[in-house]
Parts: structure tokens; sequence; C-alpha cells
């Protein structure tokens, strides 16, 4: 549905999105995350064809953005960071309006507002003038204007920014229940809203992809995961950091915390299938010594560790 | 438009998006202005106005067309800061038309623009050139071509003497057209009034020139005709002949005979003419035996009009009911639209007319002649007697004598035709040739019984114009011959057919002789000495009120014994028993042309300036170039006005002022009145403090009247000045509220509509 | 062109449903009968003519025009809609020509509000109806061309007020340019400038479209800087996104 190719942005000297190439499929949504200033939002600009990129191309449902802007905007919905409205106009008017440019009328036009107006939980607020809302109210506004026209591509800049939880919850629960049939593309800073509802995640720092896949894949792949947490009890366990690094099994400890009798560390396999086998061997080194066990089991993995090991090494 | 597009055609893609960087409007920047300087030579423009006053007339351009040597044309101007500031726009708007006119013949005219800077070249070149400062300021255009230059000294009396036209391009064409002529062309005028003006002779006051008179001069070259002249110069273009009263048949004879060789006449006639009505009568402060006969107040010219097949009754005066000027009676007509018709180039732009005790031709034109009528009298009208115009219009005998005409008025239910041409091939109105010398005859307009011009001052007469001098000797008496070169000097040896020489009568004092009204003309001068007996010594200017106008200070009557003024030149009188003079003619060689016009004093600026408001002067002009054959100029003439004034508040206040007239007059006697006897008791000898006691009792008497003028005055004004408030606040503050109160019923509209609930 | 007109509701609405418009048309219909009939003393001209109406008008539509259209980009810039403008399928020249000519109507209810002086003169005299007409022209294409250089300068900035103030100098300059004591002062050393400064000036256009000499030079040149500056609008906002 979306397809980026070598797509690049500088401004001036600064180079905001570095050849990035990104396709996202219908039924997909992607998590974008990034830290700030990782070129998230210019990406998403790039694709609404509000900025223009340097170098690249955007092509939306097939549509080339640079070629026919307004054939591949049309197939577009975009909440915009800081979902920007008119206020001087009503909800209703503002979504009348939205719909009326994505070449909406009649009763066609009628029908499209109400059903975004269902969909975003607005029917309180319709004839309310825009500046009169809430936060979380214009926010949904801006929503509703960008599923008006049941676009085949969403683009959310940060659709949850600024929302009590429930109301995250609320919006959350839309973009999953749309990604079923829609490509939806959006950028957070919450990692949780990510694995709550994203089908792919993709990390970008420096204008560069830096990781892309499902959330588990993506969590897997952190650092720690796969890896051991074992906490021992008993007399002499303080000096057993260098004996578990001399497990068949073991390549390395990491973290060892000896506190009175008690010791906890992390212990890596020397490869991801040699788990079970590293197990054994800290549980018979356990027994041999005479020590308590006290807790042993596998690392999951964690996607903030993941992005932090991601996005950090590059920080000066 | 330049405005960027991304729509449309995809061939364009590639290209696109180099019009919106820097370098690309730099590209648009240079498109934009290459595009206005391009477009800033050109002088095409709409011109919006009514009467395309932004656009040169056809006239002009005819006589640009006409332009075949280089006409150069300097503007010396002061610099605009110096000027007054409502001169500052003009300058720019003569600027307008010069350029227009380099536009129109760029190979032949040459546009200056001198800025006369005080002592500089420029002064010294613009007061070589004629141009006339006025106050240190110039404003003046030179016309030249080769030899030949026309002066415009000062622009902004182009204005004058028509105030309400736009005369900048009816200036600079006539310039033109008067130095790309191989000559002037000539008007031969036939009056016995004093048109030319003069000055009084023993410290009196000056008359001035007839506007008309002026106009023509600055046109035409000017030849007075006698009225008892034998020949008419076939090389005179146009003979115009204003109230001939008295013209003696030979002259007629000789009009006849210079129409039958294509000549083209123009005749104002009256039935009774007001300047002549007042000539001839004594004048305070000029020796007794120094004032001349006086003109018949009545000219025909019925020799003539009965072989054209009119008739024209000098005796009687039409009245007219639905044309009467109001507050003054039918006799005086005010013509409108109703009246003009507007089939002819010279009537079609003009709008109104102003007679003054009219007549009216009757009669079907002879065969081979045709008519064209120009103005017309309404249906209910009926020629009344020459009696009905004797007393001043406005004063109480007036009412009397209007009082009685309205009460045997009877309507003839036809109109009358007041102005009308003719042309076509004329038979000769003297089938038995040249007529005799006349035995003595009276003139052909009846004499009215003695009157009173006096009475009471007109309306707007001013306390101290009364004591002025009221008549003045006609134009064309006889005078003595030293002071003219008369006609007889060169003809030494008239036959005996002649007239006697003019110096044989002079003319006699008026008082001496009031049995002279009925007396016969004396065919020996160009006017008979009979004058209108003056039963009262002391008369009245003039005074024929215009609304909301001042009658000129100036007693309008006119001067005393003619001098020639400059430009014209009497013509000789050929003897008839001249070799070289041809047979007569007995019918047209050439078409000939005749405009009829039946009344004289509508040209007679000096009896009042209205005159000079109308379109009585553009129409005689227009006759006189229209019979010239100058069309051109009279196309740019006739050019509707330009000037637009506020009627509603002017009636407003004319109505006012007439509301209060009589109260004012009443009071200002009465101040006159108070003035004269503290006058009177301030000299005199028997000096006492019950004297002083009256005396200031009388000062304050004035002062309390003089106050109370001023309250009326200001009470008068009133009217206007409510109307005045009202418009403007009207204006300023209706439509704001208004606005205010849409914008706050919009507001909480939706205030209420969109609120939070 | 549906674009075109669903901007122009838009933008018109959003003049109409704020209290600016109606001071503004209220200022500008006070001011222009102010100055005609107490400055001006227009009745006592005795003139059936609007000149000494329009003869205010430039100097009016330096503050009017920048105030109409300081809010056409400016606020948008500062909403941050511009982003949600720019994303619509439509293109940036339909959104600049909709916005202006919704200004543009605003500036129209501005002459409408001076109809009474129309009625004024037929009222008390008889003026010449057509010249009245080009009048009017000529002093909506000024007030549009102020509009239009407005726009452009409210494109540069987020901030109505330097817009305004910006925008009011240009707009002073222009008027300035052909006012007669400037270029009377400038015609003996720098003639060509003189020449310039008329032709650039909207004085000098007013001024002879008041008194019904319509030049195509004028009609040329008002309608050029109009589009021109809707151009340069469209190249600023262009320039903003690059």
């Amino acid at each position: 549905m979306i397809e980026i190719t070598h797509l690049s942005k500088h401004f001036g000297p600064k180079v905001a999105v570095d050849n990035l190439s990104l396709t996202v499929q219908k039924g997909q949504v992607l998590g974008f995350l990034g830290p700030n200033g990782a070129g998230k939002s210019t990406t998403m600009r790039m694709i609404t064809g509000f900025l223009p990129p340097t170098a690249g191309s955007i092509s939306v449902g097939g549509t080339d953005m640079l070629e026919d802007p307004n054939a591949a905007k049309a197939r577009i919905g975009y909440l915009p960071e800081s979902a920007p409205l008119y206020a001087d106009m009503t909800v209703e008017g503002f979504l009348a309006f939205a719909a009326e440019l994505r070449g909406l009328g009649g009763a066609a036009k009628k029908e499209a507002v109400d059903k975004a107006i269902t969909t975003c939980f607005l029917e309180k607020v319709r004839s309310q003038a825009i500046d009169t809302l809430s936060k979380g109210y214009r926010h949904r506004t801006c929503l509703a204007q960008a599923i008006i026209h049941d676009p085949e591509v969403l683009i959310l800049d940060e659709p949850t920014d600024g929302l009590d939880p429930n109301q995250k919850d609320v919006v959350r629960n839309l973009i999953k229940e749309m990604g079923k049939t829609k490509a939806i593309i959006f950028s957070t800073h919450i990692l949780e809203e990510v694995e709550a509802c994203c089908t792919r995640a993709v990390i970008i720092d420096q204008g560069k992809v830096v990781a892309d896949g499902t959330p588990d894949e993506l969590k897997r792949r952190a650092l720690r995961a796969g890896s051991v947490h074992v906490k021992i009890t008993g007399s002499g366990a303080a000096s057993l950091a260098a004996d578990l690094g001399k497990l068949g099994h073991a390549s390395r400890v990491e973290n060892p915390v000896a506190e009175g009798d008690s010791f906890s560390a992390t212990v890596y396999p020397k490869s991801k299938t040699a788990i079970g086998a590293l197990t054994t061997e800290i549980y018979e080194l356990c027994r041999s010594r005479n020590l308590v066990l006290s807790e042993l089991h596998e690392e999951p993995g964690r996607l903030d560790d993941m992005f932090r090991e991601l996005t950090s090494q590059n920080k000066v | 438009m330049s405005t960027p597009s991304s729509s449309g055609d995809s061939t364009a893609r590639p290209n696109r998006g180099w019009l919106l960087t820097t370098a690309g409007a730099l590209i648009v920047a240079a498109i934009f202005f290459a595009l206005n300087w391009f477009f800033s030579l050109s002088s095409a423009n709409l011109d919006f106005t009514e009467h395309k006053v932004h656009t040169l007339a056809d006239g002009t351009k005819n006589i640009l067309d006409r332009v075949d040597t280089d006409v150069t044309i300097k503007l010396f101007v002061s610099p605009t800061d110096d000027l007054p500031p409502q001169f500052r726009p003009v300058v720019g708007q003569v600027e307008g038309w010069l350029q227009r006119y380099y536009e129109m013949a760029p190979d032949y005219i040459k546009i200056q623009k001198l800025v006369v800077e005080p002592a500089s070249d420029e002064e010294q070149d613009a007061a070589a050139s004629g141009i006339q400062p006025q106050r240190n300021l110039y404003f003046g255009i030179t016309t030249t071509c080769l030899d030949k230059t026309s002066v415009i000294p000062w622009v902004p009396a182009l204005f004058a003497p028509f105030v309400d036209q736009d005369r900048i391009e009816f200036g600079l064409s006539a310039a033109i057209t008067e130095v790309i002529a191989q000559k002037k062309k000539v008007v031969g005028l036939m009056t016995p009034l004093q048109m030319t003006g003069n000055a009084m002779p023993f410290g009196g006051q000056g008359q001035p020139a007839w506007a008309l008179y002026e106009a023509i001069k600055s046109q035409y070259e000017v030849k007075t005709i006698e009225l008892t002249t034998t020949r008419v110069d076939p090389s005179i273009d146009v003979l115009l002949m204003v109230h001939p009263a008295g013209i003696s048949d030979e002259a007629q004879w000789a009009v006849d005979q210079y129409l039958l060789g294509g000549g083209r006449v123009i005749a104002f006639l009256d039935p009774y003419n007001f300047i002549a009505s007042r000539s001839g009568q004594p004048q305070p402060g000029m020796p007794p035996g120094m004032s001349p006969g006086a003109i018949p107040t009545g000219s025909n010219l019925s020799k003539l009009l009965g072989a054209w097949g009119y008739s024209f009754e000098a005796d009687k005066i039409v009245a007219d009911l639905n044309y009467a000027t109001p507050d003054m009676g039918p006799l005086l007509l005010t013509l409108g639209t109703d009246a003009i018709r507007k089939d002819s180039d010279i009537t079609k732009q003009l709008t109104d007319f102003w007679l003054i005790f009219s007549g009216a031709f009757t009669g079907t034109a002879a065969t081979g002649i045709e008519e064209k009528i120009f103005l017309t009298t309404s249906v209910k009208n009926q020629l009344v007697d020459t009696s009905y115009a004797s007393a001043n219009p406005g004063s109480p005998q007036a009412q009397t004598q209007m009082d009685r005409l309205m009460r045997t008025f009877q309507s003839e239910g036809k109109e009358r035709i007041l102005a009308m041409q003719l042309t076509g091939k004329f038979k000769t109105a003297f089938p038995e040739g040249k007529p005799a010398p006349p035995p003595p005859s009276p003139p052909s307009g009846g004499m009215p019984p003695g009157f009173n011009f006096g009475g009471p001052q007109g309306a707007e007469g001013q306390p101290g114009a009364e004591a002025a001098p009221a008549a003045a000797p006609p134009a064309e008496t006889p005078v003595p011959p030293t002071e003219t070169p008369a006609p007889p000097a060169e003809t030494p040896a008239p036959p005996a057919a002649e007239p006697a020489p003019p110096a044989a009568t002079p003319a006699p004092p008026v008082e001496e002789k009031p049995a002279d009204a009925a007396a016969p003309a004396s065919p020996s001068a160009a006017t008979p000495p009979v004058t209108v007996p003056a039963t009262e010594a002391t008369t009245a200017p003039i005074a024929i009120p215009a609304a909301g106008e001042a009658t000129p200070p100036a007693d309008p009557l006119l001067p005393p014994p003619a001098t020639p003024a400059a430009g014209s030149t009497p013509i000789p009188v050929a003897p008839s028993g001249d070799p070289n003079q041809p047979a007569p003619l007995k019918e047209s060689t050439k078409d000939g042309l005749v405009y009829l016009v039946a009344d004289a004093d509508m040209l007679a600026d000096v009896l009042t300036p209205r005159i000079l408001q109308n379109s009585n002067l553009p129409f005689a002009l227009n006759l006189v170039d229209q019979a010239a054959g100058d069309q051109d100029l009279m196309g740019i003439r006739s050019r509707g006005s330009a000037r637009r004034p506020f009627d509603t508040l002017n009636n407003i206040r004319a109505e006012a002022n007439e509301r209060i007239k009589n109260d004012l007059q009443s009071m200002n006697s009465e101040v006159e009145k108070l003035n004269t006897d503290i006058q009177s008791q301030k000299t005199s000898k028997d000096r006492n403090n019950a004297l002083f006691a009256g005396l200031r009792a009388m000062e304050a008497k004035q002062r309390e009247i003089n106050k109370r003028i001023y309250e009326k005055q200001k009470e008068a004004n009133k009217e206007v000045k409510a109307k005045e408030n009202f418009i403007q606040w009207i204006n300023i503050l209706l439509m704001p509220l208004l606005i205010a109160l849409a914008g706050l019923a919009v507001f909480v509209l939706r205030k209420v509509k969109t609120s939070a609930r | 062109m549906r674009h075109i007109g669903i901007i122009f509701k838009r933008e018109l609405s959003a003049y109409f449903n704020n209290p600016l418009a109606y001071v503004l048309i209220i200022i500008f219909s006070v001011l222009s009968m102010g100055l005609t009939f107490v400055i001006g003393r227009f009745l006592e001209l005795n003139d059936a003519s609007l000149s000494s109406f329009f003869w205010f008008h430039p100097w009016i539509y330096m503050i009017f025009g920048p105030a109409i259209g300081m809010r056409l980009w400016s606020e948008e810039h500062r909403m941050g809609t511009t982003e949600l403008l720019l994303t619509m399928p439509i293109s940036p020249w339909q959104a600049i020509v909709g916005k202006f000519f919704a200004a543009c109507v605003v500036l129209a209810a501005a002459l409408l509000s001076t109809l009474p002086i129309v009625f004024t003169v037929y009222h008390l005299g008889d003026p010449d109806g057509a010249m009245i007409v080009s009048g009017y022209l000529g002093s909506f294409l000024i007030g549009a061309a102020t509009i239009a250089i407005t726009c452009a300068i409210s494109a540069l900035t987020r901030s109505q007020i330097s817009c305004l103030l910006i925008s009011v100098v240009i707009c002073f300059l222009l008027v300035l340019a052909g006012f007669p004591s400037v270029t009377d002062f400038l015609r003996p050393t720098l003639p060509w400038l003189a020449d310039l400064g008329n032709a650039m000036s909207f004085w000098w256009h007013q001024s002879e479209m008041a008194r019904g000499l319509v030049r195509l030079q004028s009609l040329v040149y008002l309608t050029t800087l109009i589009a021109f500056c809707l151009y340069l609008t469209s190249v600023v906002i262009r320039s903003k996104r690059a």
C-alpha cells in the first residue's frame, strides 16, 4: 500500500531522513518508533505530501506522490502531530469541510460526517465550536477528519499524545480495529502502545531504519533476550561469578551482585539454543556446592531495551 | 495568472517545480515588470464618463487630420508647489490632453512643457510669447505653426465664460485651427447694439464687450457692417445680424444678394429688444446732448422673410405658459428638452435656453427651401402685444401687466417656431431689382407707449447700482464723422440715391423730443434718432433676476457713441453706381444657409450672467461655426457639461432665500433709510444732546435691524444646514450601525448554537 | 474550481464568524465617509461626483488591506492548519486563490457599506453614473492589490502583527510613490524614477479611475500585481516547506 524507496530529506546541511526505504501492506499497523528528532514526523510529512522529499520516491496505493500528489493524497488520511484544527468552526462544520475537500458531497458527505462522529465518539460535541473543546475531543475531531473519507492509508503522528489513559485506550482500539482493513502508520513514544496494537514496528534513528519486525521479533532481538537470570543463596555464593562463567555453555556473566549470602547475576549462553543446557549446568553447580537456587528464569527481552540499545549507541 | 499549476497535464510534470524556486520567482518578476513596462507605453483606455471627456472629440480628430506641418504646443506652468491647489489637477489634465493630441498626430504635434521658475529663461520666454502671469504664476499655452502663434494666456480662464464646460480641448483645438488656417474666416456683424463694449468717456464706467463677441473674435475676423449698407462683400463667410432694427430696404437687398451668392446668414431678430429698450435714455454723468438716439425695440427682415415664406411680427411677443420662467412670467421663456429639437448637430447636446421677450416665426418654407426647426414654444402660447414687456420683470407694474395678461390669455393651440434653419435655393426678395432709397418710414418695430423702466428695483438689484447710469446710447447711433471713419468718407461722391451722410443728424437729447416716438426714422442714420421717451428721470439698472445670481454691478446698458472695437473694421459700402457691380441675382447660385432666431436678448450676457451658464451662447456659437463651416469646433463645443452641481441643495438654498427675499428687502431699505437719516442728522449744524440721543437711538435701531437680518438669513439657511447635517450623519453612521447590529446578531446566534453544553 | 470554492466558503465564514471583519468594515465605512464629509467637506464642494470620496481610498487601503489580509496565512501557520490544508487533495494555489477571493468579498462588503454616498449624490445632483462605477472599480482593484501584497507577506510569518506592519509599510510606499508632491520632487532630478513611481503607485491609478479614465495600463498593472503577489505567496509557502 505504501512504498517508500530511498527517501531522503535534507534541511540545509542537516540530514533529517537518510535513504529510507519502507513498505507497508494493507492490514498492517506499523508502529513508528524513534527518539525525538529521528525523522519520524519528517518522514510522515513526506508520505502525506506536505513536504517534498530531497530524494527518493513515495508511492501510495500505486500512485506516486510526486507525480500526482492529489490522487495520492486522496488515498491518505492524516492526523498531524498536535492535531491542528480551525478553531472558529464547529466539529460538524469542520468535518463537513474536510469531507468536501475529499470530494464528498450531498448525502455521501452527511453520511461520512455522521460515521466519523460516531466512530470517534464525538456525538456530544458535534455542534460545538472547536475552540470550546477539551484536548481529547480535539484530538478525536482531528482523527475523525483523517478517517472521514475511509482512506486506504492512515498516517497518524502521535495519535495518543496528551490523552488521558482512557482516551488512549479508545484511540488504540480504534487503530487496532481499522488496522484490519487499512495500511496504518502511526508514530509514538509509548512502547506498550506498539506492543498493544501494532502488527509491525519500525525503529528509526537519525533518519535510518534501525529495526523492523513484529514487536515480538524485536523484543527477542534485544541483547538481554535469551539470557538467564539467577539468584543463589548460601555461604560462598558471593564467589560464584567466576564459576558461572566457566560453565560449558556460558559465554559471560553480567551484573554480578553479591549481598551477604546472596548472589545474583545474568548469565548469557553461548548460543540461543544452548539455553536449556545452561540452566541444567547452573542447577548442577548449585547442587554440587549446596547452594539454594532461589531464582532462575529466562529473560524474554524487552522492547524498550531494544529501543534504548538501538538508538543510544550513536548518541555522544 | 501566473499562479503555479499542479493540476492537469502530465507532460509538464518533469519540469514542474522550477516555477516555485527563487530562480523561478526572479524570472516571473522580470516578466511582471516587462509586461507592465510594455503596457505603460500604451495609452489605450476606457472612458467611463458620460460625455467621454477623456477622449478626443471627433472634431479634434478631424482638425488634427488637417495638420500637415509641425505644430509646436508649449505649456508654460509654474512649479506645481507654487500653484494654488485647485489648479494642480488642472495641470495634470492639460498634460493628459496634450499627450492625447500628440498621440493623434505624433508626426506633427510637438509638445513642450516648460516649468517657469521665477527669474529663469523660461520666464523670459513666457513673457515674450504673450503668456500672462496671474499673481506671478504662469499657466499658459502657446501654439505655433510656421509664423503663426496662438496664445492661451491663462489656462484657467478657458473655463470661463462658459463655466459649465470643460474647455481645455476646445481651447487647444481652436488654437490649432487658428494657427494652421491660412487665414481667419470673416464674420460680418450687423447690429445697432454695442456688442464690442466700450469705455465711457468723461470718466464713466466702461462696458464690457459681450461674451459672444469676444468668443467670435477669438476665432474669426469680425467686420462690422452698417444697417444701411448696400452691399455685403461675398468674401464675408458669415453674416451675423443681431437685432437689425431699422435695417434699410437697400441693406435687406444687399443681404438678399449676399445670400443668393451662396452667403450664410444668421439673424437674431427681436420683437422687443430689452437692451434697445433701454437705449437713448439720458444718463446722469453724461453731459446733456451726448445722449444719443435710441434703437427701435423691434427688428425684422420682413422683405426677406416674406420671400422665404415666413413672417415675423415685430410687435408681438410670445407668451408661453408651459415654458414660463418661475417668478418672471410667461414672457421670459425657459426652454428645456421639450422645446429643443435634438435632431441637429447644433442642438443635439444643448440642454437649456433662456429667451427674453421672444417673438415667433410663422409660415412654411417657400419652394426650394428646406426648414429645420431648432426651438419651439409649447402649445400653450399666445402672441401678445409688446406693451406687456414694458415694465421691469418682477416689478409691481409688471405684476399688474402679467395679471392682465393671464386674464386674457388664450392659448392658440399650436407650437410656434423660435429658431430654425433654412437651406436650399433661395429666390430673391426683390424681383424688381434694387429698391430705391426708401422714403422716410416708421421703423418696423412698433413703439410701445411711454413706460417706465425704473420702478422698484429688481429682486437682486443692489442699492448701489440703482444710482448708476441706466441708459446708454446705442451702438450704431449717428456719430460725429470725426470719431468714426464713416462710409461717406470713402465714397466722396455718393450718388443722389444714396442716403445722406450720417453726420447730418446728430442725436437729439431724448428729453427734448418725446414726440419723436412717433416720428419717422431718418434714413440717413444707421439708427433713426427715435427714442423711447423716458417719463421718469431716474432709471433703474436692468435687473432681470436670475435665481441665485447677482446682477452684474455695472450697468448693463450700453455705452456711448461707438468707436469701432479693435478687430472689427467697417466694411466700406460700395456705392450702387459702382460699375463693377454685377447684375442683381434673381435666385441662389449656390445653396444658401439661413439661421433665424426670434430673440436677440438671449445673447446679451451683459443683462445677466445667467446667460453664460446655459445653452444660449453655445447655441449661437454653434450657429456661427456651422455657418462658417467649422463643424469640427462645433462638435467639440457641444460636448456636455463636466460640472454637476448639487442641484437639490442649491434649490433649497434658493427657495429659502426666495422666502425671505421680501423681508430682507424691506429691512434693507429700512437700514438704508436710517443711514440717510443718520447722515443728514450728522451734517446738521444744530448739535445738541437730544440730537445725539436720537442719533444713538437710530444707530441702535440700525444695529438691531442688522441683527434681525442676520438672524433671518441664519433662519433661512437652517433648512439647508439641517439637511446637510442629516445627510452627513446618515452617511457616516447608518451603515456602521447596521453592520454592527448584523455582526452582533451573527455573534450571539453563533454563541448560542456552538457553545459548550 | 470546486476546491477554490470550498476554501473560499470556509475562509469567508471564518471572516464573518469573527468580530474582526465587522469591526474592519465599520472602520472602513466610518473612515471613508468621515474623511469625505468632515475633512473633504463633501457637501461644500458642490460637485455631484465621488472624486473627493475616492481621493481618500488609497490611504485607507494602506491600513485596511493589510488588516483584512494579515490573517490569511499567518493564522494558518500559527494554528498549524497549513499541514492539514496542504495534505488535502488540493493544490496550494487553489487554497491561495480561494482565500484571496474570500478576503476580496470582505473588501467588497466594505465598499458596499459606502453605498449611501452614491444615493446621496444621486439625491443631490445628477452624477455621471459610469464615472462612479469606474471609481468603484479602481477602488476595488487597489484594495484587492493591497490584500494580495499582504497575502504574500502573511505566508512568510506566523505573527499577524508583523505581517500587518510589514504590509502597511509596503502599501504606504506604493501609495506614496505617485503622490504629486513626491513625483514633483523627484521629477527635476530623476524623471525616470518619478515616472516609475507614478506607474507603480496606487495613488495615480486610483485618481485616474475616479475621474472616469480607466487605462489599460492600470488594469494590467493591478491585475498582474495581484497575480504576481499570489504567485509569490505560493513560492513562499513552498519554500517554507522545503
